[in-house]
């Protein structure tokens, strides 16, 4: 029969495969504008979730674009030195290529990707000041990859112009299959913790996917991120915590290597290679110190 | 098929009369997984149901020139591009609900009713009536996660949709009077609930019990 031929099944195989690939790259191309604005307003939600902000209250509110933009302030700022640097990154993103040679500074910060960045860290085609390569394994406590970003955001969320700062850092790194990507919020004193989410990751539903569950999460707020020193004592311990200690953090069962994930990228991120200048520079400020920063944080617009 | 169906039988007989979970116990694993919450049953109704009825048309259109050495194949190619599109609108339309029911999205590609339909129904008859049919089943399929799902949230967590119908009795602050049904909430329960449905699909139409 020639509906059997071999030619034949080669050539239904193909043209089907082409018109489904054809099918598929439409949909996700017309499709893909709106998905970035999805994940764009679920970013934002998780930034306000880990400020400790309840669903309900940023309903009746206004909803998430606009309590973000009311507020929440977007820092730039240089993990190599702990200053907000967003005319630093323009310079870097500028010389990164000639497609940004006309780029302003809200254009360089919408169009700067720290992922690709760090990725490319190691590319001879990027402009070295956009990343640091790691030297050796060791140093990527984390399992980002290539190399750190120097540029990074941090959100500053207050609930108005005189209550305290929240200060909510974007965090990543290894579990056990997957890249966990999330946030850290501390409080004012940028020693405690107010609260973390994992917004994106693969982890085991029901296993290391635990890390979304809300009554763990609950076990975060109010634990100490230092110990007398400047190192980073915060982390997940296996079994459970003494509620006493101020530095642990229930493990989960079953998950061990997603709990020793989750404590690396709190080490790391917290740590020198990460957001510590960040915190050494803006933690211990007297008062005339914390007038100066307030005029540094309101929105450069 | 001895008797050619009309339109309106190849349309509801998957409701009552062959349905897919009831009588085939097709679809199961879905069924136990997205029936915790009103919504994500509804939205995995409407793309199993769309799904169905989309791949079985396509298979039926281009049956005559399918290969029988590659058919399986081409079938689950066709169910597979399709689950893709609908994942891609879930992502842009429905990003919330999309992102609760995570993979089960993509694991309509192996539910056994779209399969089952495509194989059993659409490699032998034309487009219209292999649309018609999807249709169908679909509705069956939905219509069983809906019952399932309704009950499952309703005494699970007293809401429907999202919306408190039972006030949930809280200790603190001492309001509401309902005990929430924890088991509800975890997926033996579905299986309860199907098994019960079943049992009283099959006292109303008795002909649907095998012969031992």
């Amino acid at each position: 029969m020639q509906r059997d031929s071999i030619s034949n099944t080669f050539i239904v195989a193909a043209s089907l495969c082409l018109i489904c690939s054809l099918l598929v790259s439409a949909a996700a191309i017309q499709l893909k504008p709106r998905q970035d604005k999805n994940s764009e307003l679920y970013r934002k939600r998780n930034v306000l979730d880990v400020a400790g902000l309840e669903r309900k209250a940023v309903e009746s509110a206004g909803g998430v674009e606009r309590v973000f933009s009311e507020r929440v302030t977007d820092l730039i700022v240089d993990l190599r030195t702990g200053d907000e640097a967003p005319a630093a990154l323009v310079a870097a993103m500028k010389a990164d290529g000639p497609a940004n040679a006309n780029l302003t500074e809200a254009g360089a910060i919408a169009k700067y990707n720290p992922l690709r960045v760090a990725k490319n860290s190691k590319s001879p085609s990027q402009n070295k000041d956009l990343a640091t390569p790691f030297e050796n394994k060791k140093e990527d406590l984390a399992g980002i990859g290539a190399g750190r970003e120097n540029f990074a955001h941090v959100y500053v969320y207050r609930a108005s112009s005189e209550s305290e700062a929240v200060y909510i850092f974007p965090i990543r790194g290894l579990g056990l299959w997957s890249t966990l990507h999330g946030f850290v919020a501390l409080k004012d004193d940028l020693k405690t913790v107010a609260g973390i989410t994992f917004y994106e990751h693969g982890e085991t539903p029901g296993l290391g996917g635990e890390i979304e569950n809300p009554n763990w999460k609950a076990k975060w707020p109010g634990k100490q991120v230092f110990g007398n020193g400047p190192d980073v004592e915060l982390k997940v311990i296996k079994g459970t915590a003494d509620p006493a200690d101020t530095h642990a953090i229930d493990g989960l069962s079953g998950a061990t290597i997603t709990s020793n994930g989750v404590s690396n990228i709190v080490k790391f991120w917290l740590g020198p290679k990460g957001f510590g200048p960040f915190i050494t520079k803006h933690s211990n400020v007297g008062m005339d110190v914390q007038t100066k920063r307030d005029t540094n944080l309101s929105p450069a617009k | 098929m001895a008797t050619k169906a009309t339109a309106s039988e190849l349309l509801f007989d998957p409701v009552f009369k062959n349905n897919p979970i009831g009588l085939q116990v097709l679809g199961i694993c879905s069924a136990l997984a997205v029936t915790t919450q009103l919504s994500q049953a509804l939205i995995m109704a409407v793309s199993v149901t769309l799904v169905t009825a989309c791949s079985s048309a396509a298979i039926a259109l281009i049956r005559d020139r399918i290969p029988g050495s590659i058919r399986i194949i081409v079938q689950m190619l066709v169910i597979a591009s399709l689950v893709m599109v609908v994942d891609q609108i879930l992502k842009a339309y429905a990003f919330d609900v999309s992102k609760k029911m995570s993979v089960f999205v993509g694991l309509i590609i192996t539910n056994c009713i779209v399969m089952g339909r495509a194989e059993g129904f659409a490699m032998q008859n034309n487009a219209k009536d292999s649309f018609l049919d999807g249709l169908g089943n679909g509705l069956g399929y939905s219509l069983v996660l809906v019952l399932v799902a309704a009950f499952r949230e309703l005494l699970g967590s007293g809401k429907l949709l999202g919306y408190t119908i039972l006030p949930v009795w809280d200790p603190v602050q001492q309001t509401g009077w309902y005990t929430t049904n924890g088991l509800l909430l975890l997926s033996p329960s579905a299986f309860f609930l199907i098994g019960f449905l079943i049992w009283a699909l099959r006292t109303w139409k008795p002909e649907q019990i095998e012969k031992a």
